[in-house]
């Protein structure tokens, strides 16, 4: 067998190795990004075929007060994000410390990310329930009243960014446990050795031998915060008086319940366009100080 | 051993073989519906000969071809797809005539799933977008004419409930129900269940209607309620605002009321800042001040719902706690089938949420499933859907009469069913829904200025209605 045969069959084989990951991408992303980037320059009602209307969904969507609306909400929630990140980082610290039952801790701290984001929405309705719930058992004692997380336009976002921090602490702490476990014990003996402090040994080698594994964790969890439906559809359903009406909810309202779903698939591209600046933004931002 | 023993020649010989024996096996099968036909054809010949000298008019070959239609599909193996709500003593009843009915015609299985009540019309559309979706599903009132006006639903055939004219069938039940249900003059849809608000009301105890309770009422409810401080530690009567259904339910009784209503009947205006609708929700409101009635969301399972407590009526959910709670609140009971039916209200109103049977247009068995459904809910089975689901249908027109013997007081007043009081039938019944329950929300839980609040929802709804 001459060699360029050789290489042929085992570019070949190579090929065929990827080809069910490459069909499984086309079917499960590549269409359907296509289809709805398709729908979004039609009408249509699920029930009847598609109607071309070339721009007009993008044109409504320029003068929608509700989706300009749920912008706002969802960057509300966003900001819960950064919250989410520095708490994780501290308690990946704690957790690479000379802790006792580290383990223990870390399972607990992961346990929401593998429990049921519906299940655990649904027992936090129940923990901020202004009459039974556990938050009001332990306000109420202490003077505080019951705070109705819930049911108030002004504390229903916070309570979902709450329960939104809580979710997401424990994958993002992993994240980071990875990262700082993969720091060279040597590099914060040298520093000791000149005479470096816990707060410069922080600075000065963990945050920059950090930045790859923050990058990412900036650009995911930007991601997650914007996607975020679960909590605001089973906590609130969007209320009360579209206090948490984020910016999925309403994809998923407009396209399953109003069966408008040309219009929801041109809120979702305008949402993707949006997301994609902040991701290019943030690889600008911090990406070039991890290079 | 040898290799040509079973060449691919063979096998491609082999499978043209059986293909084609296949073929001709199903052919043959469309043989038996003219034996059908020729027997089903004396039959029928000779009720319809009975039924004209009752004067009834009936179309005998039309007749013949739909028994024939429907009895050659049965003829055939077929699985009938049929989903439903979840709600278990409904699904163990479904099981059981599932079953009752493959015992009968053993060719009919069927394939029974039960979906979260609120996701079943979701599911359904997105199958049909398929082509596809159950044969027969279940569910509530506004979701109906985005299967109707989608012309994704089959009509009625009376004939599957072994009746041969619609007239029959109407007949069977409550006068002007099934009329209330029909769109452009087509019904199609048959109730399971109608939950009805307003519905039976007590003249002996109110004679001159709603209003006279109103006082008794917010007392009974304001003693119910308990407080320690500001805190409340006993909540009996909720009024829900946490979505469309919940404001239909618990807050349009007080609109309809005061003789307004969130659309015009012709559904193509809103009537938010209409005076009565302004005072229905300023009762409303004067109820929460009072600390009578508790503005509930996110919506809890548990207390009673201001739509039942103030039109006292069967909700699945309501009957046992108002059960309890009916000596308390002097809340008149009689007996239906062993079952209470309770009466606060104004005849002159009333609404209904009704659940009831869609056949997919995507169905290849349309007349065999609406033979099944007319076996689900014939006279015998719709009594055993009442007494084994607790669900109060009060859909036939025997039961209203049972009602009324059972206690003197108690009057059914169906007169008044009409499309209006069904309430925003329109397959924008969501969308147009979301101002009114944020507007709702904004005026119980918040405080906010009613008369400014609707009418910024009215605008809000009009735009949607305006397209």
């Amino acid at each position: 067998m001459s060699l360029a045969s050789y290489n042929t069959r085992k570019a070949i084989t190579a090929h065929l190795f990827v080809l069910p990951a490459v069909i499984f991408f086309l079917i499960w992303y590549v269409y359907p990004i296509g289809r709805g980037v398709w729908i979004s320059f039609h009408d249509w009602n699920i029930l009847t075929p598609p109607v071309w209307t070339g721009l007009s969904n993008f044109q409504d969507l320029a003068h929608d007060r509700d989706f300009f609306a749920s912008l706002l909400k969802t960057g509300y929630y966003m900001l819960s994000m950064p919250v989410t990140v520095g708490l994780a980082l501290l308690l990946a610290l704690v957790m690479n410390s000379k802790l006792p039952a580290k383990g223990f801790f870390r399972t607990v701290y992961f346990m929401p990310v593998v429990t049921s984001g519906l299940a655990t929405s649904l027992i936090w309705k129940w923990v901020y329930d202004p009459h039974f719930g556990l938050v009001a058992g332990i306000t109420r004692p202490l003077g505080l009243g019951a705070i109705p997380f819930l049911s108030s336009p002004d504390w229903a976002m916070p309570a979902i960014m709450i329960y939104g921090i809580w979710g997401g602490l424990g994958y993002v702490m992993v994240l980071f446990l990875a990262g700082l476990q993969s720091i060279q014990p040597e590099l914060y003996e040298a520093a000791s050795i000149d005479g470096a402090g816990d707060r410069h040994r922080f600075r000065y080698i963990t945050l920059p031998l950090l930045r790859p594994v923050l990058l990412f964790v900036l650009i995911t969890q930007t991601i997650a915060a914007a996607q975020v439906f679960t909590p605001a559809y089973a906590m609130t359903r969007g209320g009360p008086v579209g206090a948490t009406r984020v910016v999925s909810l309403l994809i998923y309202q407009t396209g399953f319940e109003y069966l408008k779903m040309g219009y929801a698939s041109a809120m979702a591209l305008v949402m993707f366009a949006i997301m994609g600046i902040a991701a290019v933004v943030q690889l600008r931002l911090v990406g070039r100080r991890a290079d | 051993m040898d290799s040509k023993a079973f060449s691919r020649r063979h096998f491609v010989r082999l499978a043209a073989l059986g293909a084609g024996g296949t073929l001709l096996a199903a052919c043959g099968a469309t043989a038996t519906p003219e034996v059908v036909k020729e027997v089903v054809t004396q039959v029928v010949e000779k009720e319809v000969t009975k039924e004209v000298e009752k004067e009834v008019t009936v179309e005998v070959t039309q007749v013949v071809e739909k028994v024939v239609t429907a009895t050659a599909v049965a003829a055939q193996p077929i699985e009938l797809v049929i989903w439903d709500p979840i709600f278990d003593p409904q699904q163990v009843l479904l099981q059981n005539l599932t079953a009752k009915y493959t015992e009968m015609h053993p060719e009919v299985t069927f394939k029974y799933e039960s979906i979260q009540y609120d996701e079943v019309h979701k599911k359904v559309t997105i199958a049909m977008a398929g082509g596809g979706g159950p044969d027969a599903f279940n569910v509530p009132s506004y979701t109906w004419a985005r299967f109707i006006e989608n012309n994704t639903a089959v009509e009625v055939d009376p004939l599957a409930f072994g009746l041969t004219s619609m007239a029959e069938l109407e007949a069977r039940y409550v006068p002007d129900l099934l009329e209330a249900f029909k769109v452009d003059g087509k019904l199609t849809v048959i109730p399971t269940y109608v939950g009805s608000y307003l519905l039976l009301y007590n003249p002996v105890q109110w004679p001159n209607g709603y209003a006279p309770t109103w006082d008794e009422l917010v007392a009974a409810s304001k003693e119910l309620n308990k407080f320690e401080g500001d805190q409340q530690t006993a909540v009996t009567i909720r009024m829900s605002v946490d979505n469309p259904e919940h404001i239909h339910a618990d807050l349009g009784p007080f609109v309809w009321e005061k003789g307004g209503d969130f659309l015009t009947a012709d559904r193509t205006q809103c009537r938010l800042t209409d005076p009565a609708v302004i005072e229905g929700f300023a009762q409303m409101r004067r109820l929460v001040d009072e600390k009578a009635w508790v503005p509930d969301f996110p919506y809890s399972d548990d207390g009673l719902f201001s739509g039942q407590i103030a039109s006292a009526v069967g909700g699945d959910w309501g009957f046992g706690e108002l059960d309890a709670l009916a000596a308390e609140l002097s809340v008149p009971k009689a007996e239906l089938s062993g079952w209470p039916v309770y009466a606060v209200g104004d005849e002159t109103q009333n609404y209904l949420q009704p659940w009831a049977w869609l056949v997919n247009a995507n169905s290849k068995n349309p007349a065999q499933t609406w033979s099944v459904i007319g076996y689900f809910m014939n006279l015998e089975n719709a009594e055993r859907w009442m007494v084994e689901t607790s669900q109060y249908t009060g859909v036939l027109a025997s039961w209203a009469q049972e009602i009324e013997q059972s206690d003197p007081r108690m009057k059914v007043s169906w007169e008044q069913l009409s499309h209006a009081n069904i309430g925003l039938i329109s397959s924008k019944y969501d969308e147009v829904m979301e101002p009114i329950v944020q507007a709702a929300q904004a005026i119980m839980l918040t405080g906010a200025n009613i008369e400014e609040t609707l009418a910024a929802a009215c605008a809000a709804v009009d735009g949607i209605l305006a397209g």
